[in-house]
């Protein structure tokens, strides 16, 4: 443990100039922010609870409020709300994990291994993302199409095939922000747990990975989210089966607005709300290994 | 002898990992190659005797925690943009889907119309008994029968059949009826079987039992690749973009794709409707990833610091909270901030008490848009710096602290920089990002308002990408994915130059 | 040594794990019929069907599909043989899905021609060539709130009147909500005004003349500045109509896919035609909806069979129409109690005989970013009518051409 955070844990009670100072205006930023971020949400809140779902109407308490909505979404064989939300939490945790996993692996050769190659694959993972992804879903729906003949299991349908193709672009930025990270461990100390006879393997799982721990819940955190949203890709390979059942939320859901003129944004909005509670619920239980970062580690190696 | 140690459960599964690549690869490749899928045949051999490779050698340590991701990057990531690429040269889009042959196909099998109003005769599907060629057994309505083949007609004298109650052929010399589920046993063959009637004229399946006599207006010849309009004459040869024309400029459809050079970024350079307005949607578009990029790196990195105190009880539900815009789709959250901005009823200008043209004015919209990815992107940002955070060595700090620097000097010379330093890569990738950021701009704007000054094509908040898309998916005969590649090519080259340049400049590299 | 000759024994003994759980499925047989809907008409299929799936054996599998990406993934995916057998879908996608070869003509054969309300039949044909079998009809119509106008406006006049009366009462905040920059909504008001997008010759849609600054419409344009100016039509209106759901305004243009809402919103409404400029009928686009049969479909001739027995009867139009409220496309269907007595439908329908099928061509969608820009200028104040529609009118031309 550091000596500044011993210190204030030592303080048994503050002063309320010293809790303004300190603590105080961290609170009103919070809350300004909070209020910022959450003002759009309460305009979706209230469409979804207008039986209209008018999400222009911006009126607080709707004309004609009531739970149509919520029910649209809950009870219709069409729509399986919760078989969505099933899948799309189950995928979405594979997925974090898994590019978790494949950037960690990379970025600890890329931060600690000089080997032939390595700054054009640096360059490459930066650049190559770079490429507008709208078109890229033409090329991989003519991929699954060819896998499809040979290989139908692992093709339209499969969330495994859909994991696998995400995994694709776990070298991407999650890559870079990995690596930055890694960058910061010093490498004094896997020199010296070298010295001791550690493997590469020890050295990554013992020592590199406990300490980037922060950023590793960050990355879990990120692709999570962006899996949970992801819906051109989901789509061409979750919608072409056809089953409802095999859809996602961010692709089921869009069912409801993608009519020509009739677009259904209350059951949407109500349906959108509540898919961000599985992200609330992820990032709380990981913050306990975003804040026991490097100096918790650090006392341990 | 094998001896069992604390690692062996570790070997154990690399092999029974490998063995699986490997026993995939073996059964999938025969399979792909049999359906003429040779560079992903070619990609699954590769991509398993690299891993093969690395992982059965003592030295490749590296190459053990990156190949994997490597391999799959090239296979989504690399791939896929490389496609788009193809795709820039070819004539891909509506009407050039096809390829040639299943396009001649099509235009063939679609110029069969109906012989007369009143065409349809019953029928029945049947076997030769001698040649076992399929044929269908007709019954004009003069009471005349008919057996169609695929090379000739021939009447079937009346006394070779018999008649069922319904008058319909029960059975008939020489011929073997089919059953109704023989029928859709071999319904795709038989769909599409067109037989000799005689006069130049076809019989086509409509239905069990229902054949249809039909002309076919055009005709094929594969040798002299031309198509001729039976009825008119008119004889259609191929163009270089891929369609059937004729002398006069009739145009069949559907064409087929075909490569056509650097027509598309030719379209793109000389089209003036895309050159016009080009300067100033670049340069808003520099300024609007610059802004976006600025604003919310800084709000998310001062949020992050504020709230990253030991004794702030509440931060992780703070944290939690501040995170939702990011967890929200876009298609919702755009939607309802154009509500929010309405002229009128939205609430922003009933808070402010104005009547601001929020998404009307140039300038309002383009402040409109950048206040929404200051929402949308803060979280981000925050995420990335909490992270980050927790990386600076407080060692550094506190001897600052001692030194007697004030907090603002510690934030500016110190926290700052040393954030910058290891986020510097994502700064530059997050630009890159928003540089084609289409749905930040289309789902709120849509680009507009237009600016009617260089033709009203492009809008005061399109950026490149969005504005490119528009006239791409709208020109044409409907989406033209050959001249949208092209697009993403020229825009892609762009920001990756840029940032290249920019990453070199910033000596990342040198340190990386 | 002994680790390679694990590996190798290891590989010999998943191959046999992995083969057994990748089997490739059998093909699906033929006596069946897919069918891609999106999902507000999929239980209507499904259920209208079921009869007849029954008493043939033939099996009607219904998927739901994204309204936005279907005509676009036929085109792509059919060619794939990913694609259905049938796909149900408005009649302009018929230009688009012809001309890349994804469609199978219906021939006369086929269905009673006949026995359709001939319109419907021609919006699906596209050069001459029948590309689907019709089952109902759609068009905006004007709505009123009787709250705010006890009659319907028989004449444009009287419509401003009404709203002048009202904008001077501050019982209205707009006279004639239609969302903004959204030219299909505006069609009525347009077509009344003189304008219009293709001229139409004898083998359908001239591509060459573009109407959207006709000589009439130019001489008239400064009337829809004036509808801005006095605010009869809103700059902030959009889809969600929140004026005229919150009793603010008198009118709005809109179709059946709102008749749910109105209904449940509680407001006093009828539907009536959106009324004449000066003497110029306010004609609507049409849009037919309908089965339309796929190249690549698998089964076409179970497919082609389904479209004769099941879409082109009385009883299938009728039962999509207590569904999907909307006007049948048989004649006979139309002729039906059950629609007949819908006072809504025949509002609708009445409104409708007046209008003018959507164009299915393909060029079609060259216009409507042009056209809408031209709509959002003029509601903004950023140019006049003329201005911005001849400028429209300019770009579309060189688009098209």
């Amino acid at each position: 443990m550091t000596t500044i955070e011993q210190v204030i844990v030592k303080e048994k009670r503050m002063t309320t100039s010293r809790w303004l100072r300190v603590l105080g205006w961290r609170h009103l930023v919070a809350i300004f922010s909070i209020s910022f971020a959450l003002f759009p949400l309460v305009w979706m809140a209230s469409a979804s609870f207008d039986q209209l779902g008018l999400v222009s109407a911006q009126k607080l308490i709707p004309d004609n409020i009531g739970l149509d909505n919520y029910r649209k979404i809950f009870n219709n064989p069409e729509a399986p709300y919760f078989i969505w939300y099933r899948n799309a939490v189950v995928i979405s945790l594979a997925n974090a994990l898994l590019q978790m996993a494949i950037g960690a692996c990379a970025s600890y050769a890329l931060s600690r291994f000089r080997f032939q190659g390595r700054k054009v694959t640096l360059l490459t993972i930066l650049v190559v993302q770079m490429f507008p992804q709208l078109l890229s879903v033409t090329a991989l729906f003519v991929l699954l199409a060819e896998i499809n003949q040979s290989i139908p299991t692992l093709s339209f349908g499969s969330p495994l095939a859909l994991i696998i193709i995400f995994a694709g672009g776990a070298l991407g930025v999650n890559a870079w922000i990995l690596k930055g990270f890694f960058d910061t461990i010093p490498t004094e100390i896997d020199e010296s747990a070298k010295v001791d006879g550690a493997s590469h393997a020890q050295i990554f799982f013992k020592i590199i990975l406990p300490l980037a721990l922060p950023a590793l819940a960050v990355i879990v955190l990120l692709s999570f989210i962006g899996t949970m949203n992801e819906f051109v890709l989901t789509s061409v390979i979750m919608g072409v089966t056809g089953d409802p059942n095999d859809l996602t939320l961010a692709v089921g859901l869009q069912r409801f607005i993608d009519g020509q003129y009739d677009q259904q944004w209350g059951p949407f909005a109500a349906g959108a709300l509540l898919a961000a509670i599985p992200v609330m619920l992820l990032f709380l239980f990981l913050q306990k290994y975003v804040v026991s970062g490097l100096t918790a580690g650090a006392t341990k190696g | 002898m094998l001896k069992w140690t604390h690692k062996s459960p570790w070997i154990l599964l690399k092999i029974f990992l490998l063995g699986a690549l490997n026993s995939f690869t073996i059964w999938a490749v025969p399979i792909l190659i049999s359906n003429g899928s040779y560079v992903f045949a070619g990609y699954f051999i590769f991509a398993t005797v690299v891993i093969d490779y690395v992982f059965l050698s003592k030295k490749r340590v590296a190459g053990k925690y990156i190949i994997p991701g490597v391999l799959l990057l090239i296979a989504f990531t690399i791939y896929p943009a490389l496609f788009t690429g193809y795709i820039a040269f070819t004539n891909y889009s509506t009407g050039h889907i096809l390829n040639k042959e299943t396009a001649i196909e099509v235009l063939i099998s679609n110029s069969y119309q109906s012989a007369a109003d009143d065409s349809a005769y019953p029928a029945r599907v049947a076997t030769d008994n001698l040649t076992g060629e399929y044929v269908f057994i007709v019954q004009r309505p003069t009471g005349e029968i008919t057996v169609a083949r695929k090379e000739s007609s021939a009447t079937l004298p009346r006394s070779d059949v018999t008649l069922a109650e319904d008058g319909t052929i029960d059975s008939a010399i020489g011929f073997k009826l089919l059953s109704e589920d023989e029928i859709f046993a071999v319904s795709d063959v038989l769909s599409e079987l067109s037989l000799q009637a005689g006069n130049d004229e076809f019989f086509k399946l409509v239905d069990i039992g229902i054949v249809e006599r039909l002309i076919k207006t055009l005709e094929y010849d594969a040798e002299k690749d031309i198509i001729t309009n039976t009825q008119t004459g008119e004889i259609y040869r191929p163009n270089d973009r891929g369609s059937m024309v004729s002398d006069s400029g009739e145009e069949l459809e559907p064409g087929w794709q075909s490569t056509v050079g650097l027509y598309n970024f030719q379209r793109v350079i000389e089209d003036e409707r895309y050159r016009a307005p080009m300067v100033q949607v670049l340069t808003w578009t520099f300024i609007f990833a610059f802004l976006v990029v600025l604003t919310t790196f800084f709000a998310g990195f001062l949020l992050a610091l504020t709230l990253n105190h030991p004794k702030l009880k509440a931060k992780r539900i703070y944290r939690s909270i501040l995170i939702v815009p990011y967890a929200m789709p876009g298609v919702l959250s755009m939607l309802t901030w154009r509500g929010m901005y309405n002229e009128d009823n939205g609430i922003i200008n009933r808070i402010i008490g104005s009547e601001l043209p929020w998404l009307s004015d140039p300038t309002l919209a383009k402040a409109a848009v950048l206040i929404t990815q200051l929402w949308a992107g803060t979280p981000y940002m925050f995420l990335i710096c909490t992270g980050a955070i927790q990386a600076l060595s407080s060692e550094v700090i506190e001897a600052a602290q001692v030194d007697g620097a004030s907090p603002s000097k510690i934030f500016w010379k110190i926290k700052l920089p040393l954030v910058l330093y290891s986020l510097t890569p994502l700064l530059i990738a997050s630009y890159a990002y928003n540089f084609s950021n289409f749905n930040a701009i289309f789902l709120l704007t849509g680009g507009g308002p237009q600016i009617i000054e260089s033709g009203g094509i492009a809008g005061h908040t399109d950026i490149l990408i969005s504005y490119t898309y528009r006239l791409a998916f709208t020109a044409g005969k409907g989406n033209d994915y050959g001249l949208a590649s092209a697009v993403s090519f020229l825009n892609f080259a762009i920001i990756a130059i840029i940032s290249v340049y920019g990453f070199r400049k910033s000596k990342s590299v040198e340190n990386m | 040594m002994t680790r390679k000759r694990l590996g190798v024994l290891s590989a010999i003994a998943t191959a046999a794990l992995v083969m057994t759980g990748l089997t490739v499925p059998s093909q699906a047989s033929t006596k069946s019929v897919l069918i891609w809907t999106d999902q507000q008409r999929s239980t209507g299929v499904r259920d209208a069907s079921a009869a007849w799936a029954k008493s043939t054996g033939i099996t009607v599998t219904v998927v739901v599909k994204d309204f936005g990406k279907m005509r676009d993934d036929l085109i792509t995916a059919g060619p794939k043989g990913l694609g259905p057998d049938i796909v149900v879908g408005p009649h302009d996608w018929v230009g688009q899905l012809a001309a890349s070869g994804a469609l199978q003509p219906i021939t006369s054969a086929q269905i009673n021609r006949a026995a359709f309300v001939e319109s419907t039949i021609k919006a699906f044909q596209y050069k001459g060539t029948l590309y689907g079998v019709p089952y109902n009809v759609e068009n905006v119509a004007l709505f009123v709130n009787k709250k705010l106008s006890p009659t319907a406006p028989a004449t444009f006049a009287e419509l401003e009147a009404t709203w002048a009366k009202l904008k001077a009462a501050g019982t209205a905040n707009v006279g004639l909500e239609i969302p903004k920059g959204d030219p299909y909504h505006h069609t009525p008001v347009f077509t009344a005004l003189g304008g219009y997008v293709f001229g139409q010759g004898p083998t359908g849609w001239r591509v060459n003349d573009i109407g959207l600054y006709s000589k009439e419409f130019a001489a008239n344009a400064s009337k829809l500045d004036g509808m801005f100016a006095s605010g009869l039509l809103s700059k902030s209106s959009n889809y969600d109509f929140v004026q005229w759901f919150n009793g603010k305004a008198p009118f709005m243009v809109t179709g059946p896919w709102n008749l749910e809402k109105v209904q449940k919103s509680g407001i006093d409404y009828m539907i009536a035609p959106v009324p004449a400029y000066a003497g110029k009928t306010a004609q609507p686009w049409i849009g037919v909806n309908g089965f339309m049969l796929s190249k690549f479909a698998k089964n076409k001739l179970t497919a082609q069979k389904y479209l004769r027995e099941v879409v082109s009867t009385s009883d299938f139009q009728v039962a999509m129409f207590k569904i999907g409220d909307r006007m049948p496309a048989f004649k006979s269907a139309q002729a039906d109690p059950a629609v007949v007595a819908s006072k809504d439908f025949a509002a609708f329908g009445a409104y409708g005989a007046s209008g003018i099928p959507m164009p299915n061509i393909p060029q079609m969608d060259k216009v409507w970013s042009d056209w809408g820009n031209a709509f959002t200028a003029v509601a903004d104040g950023k140019a006049t009518a003329a201005a911005a529609f001849k400028l429209a009118s300019d770009n579309v031309k060189k688009a098209v051409g």
